[in-house]
């Protein structure tokens, strides 16, 4: 894997994919892995990947949901390899860990979302939070679409028991 | 509207507002976007298997995902009789304090040129595979200690796995910590390490898994970096 010195237009092409998808992407990742370090990790790796193959990105209009579903695929496949949180950052006790202590989330959603099967939150990441199509979704997560719908369903009816939108 | 859809409407809402704060550092932005625009694009079949394969490179991904299973199948029995190292290798790439300050006692405080804040060390990319003469960029980063990422190798240079900081691409230090890039180098010939620092020399450097392992002295920061050599 050789390295070759910057040129300017693949330094203003870098700039503008950290530009317009980096906050996006952290955010994405953050929602799978619930450690701001880890996610900060994933948008790296993912971004590396996504950039060596820029080239079989065909249609530029995708580029969002392109580069999204290698962030997904980059947090999911580091939750399956339970990459370890540094020594140094662990919390005295790992059973009281708040995924998703970063957010400002209303408590009770906050309890909803980490309650959910890791199934079901990968489906509402993709689907709610990127707004990806249920086949976008269903190619991302390898499954048939109908899986991705049903996926859903549940998780929309476990929130709808454990969680009331003050919106409502 | 579908009570599903206003849900879905109300907590996408919920969460990008929730998420509105949460921004990539301005370090890990200078990181990255120094990092894409130093890569060169591989040919497909070289890249991530976390990027979408689209037409006829899902077939020919299928395919050689058909061959690496048989292979993988096959080389276990084809290898059972020769022995094989049991464990990856572990190396140790130390970073000191600043050239100049006090040494460190050992192991017992950080590095005199660290805050007083616990430093925390994270390595990117975290694997990256090599054959022989290749070169790959890896970046450290540093939080919190603001110490300075110095690296003196002591195992790798036996297996002729090199790290050296590249001076014209170092990266300006934050306030926050430090950033820095490095060379690896897989000589690929001449390797004379076995399982570890140390080992009896003269023996080849089997293709596989090893490790490098970045730490401050006196600190838990650790960080590892692993590498596939082929």
């Amino acid at each position: 894997m050789p390295s070759e010195r910057p040129d300017s237009t693949a330094e203003a092409l870098a700039q503008r994919w950290v530009g317009l998808y980096g906050d996006l992407a952290l955010r994405t990742a953050y929602l799978f892995l619930g450690d701001r370090g880890l996610a900060e990790d994933c948008v790296q790796d993912a971004f590396f990947s996504a950039w060596r193959a820029r080239q079989s990105l065909r249609d530029a209009g995708a580029e969002r949901s392109w580069l999204m579903a290698i962030v997904a695929n980059t947090a999911r496949s580091h939750l399956r390899r339970k990459v370890p949180i540094p020594t140094d950052t662990l919390p005295a006790d790992l059973s009281s860990r708040d995924p998703f202590a970063e957010l400002a989330l209303a408590a009770d959603l906050r309890r909803a979302l980490d309650q959910l099967p890791s199934e079901q939150r990968e489906v509402i990441v993709l689907r709610v939070y990127l707004d990806l199509s249920v086949e976008e979704t269903a190619r991302i997560l390898k499954v048939a679409t109908g899986t991705v719908k049903s996926r859903l369903s549940r998780a929309l009816e476990a929130l709808r028991r454990s969680w009331t939108p003050t919106s409502d | 509207m579908d009570p599903d859809e206003r849900l879905i409407g109300t907590l996408g809402a919920e969460l990008h507002r929730s998420l509105a704060e949460m921004h990539l550092d301005p370090a890990a932005r200078e990181r990255l976007q120094h990092r894409l625009a130093s890569a060169t694009s591989l040919p497909w079949w070289q890249r991530s298997p976390w990027v979408p394969a689209t037409g006829w490179r899902r077939a020919a991904a299928a395919g050689i995902a058909a061959c690496a299973v048989a292979a993988a199948v096959a080389t276990p029995l084809l290898t059972a009789h020769r022995s094989s190292p049991r464990g990856a290798p572990q190396y140790l790439v130390v970073i000191p304090p600043r050239a100049g300050a006090n040494r460190v006692p050992s192991g017992t405080a950080a590095p005199a040129t660290c805050s007083n804040a616990p430093p925390r060390l994270s390595v990117t990319p975290r694997q990256v595979t090599l054959s022989p003469a290749q070169k790959d960029d890896f970046y450290v980063t540093e939080i919190g200690g603001a110490c300075v990422p110095t690296v003196t190798v002591s195992g790798p240079s036996r297996a002729s796995l090199a790290v050296t900081l590249r001076p014209y691409e170092r990266l300006p230090s934050v306030a926050a910590g430090t950033s820095a890039s490095y060379l690896l180098t897989w000589a690929g010939e001449g390797i004379s390490a076995g399982a570890a620092p140390g080992a009896v020399p003269g023996r080849a450097l089997k293709p596989g898994s090893y490790r490098v392992t970045l730490e401050i002295p006196g600190t838990r920061a650790r960080a590892s970096i692993s590498i596939r050599v082929s």
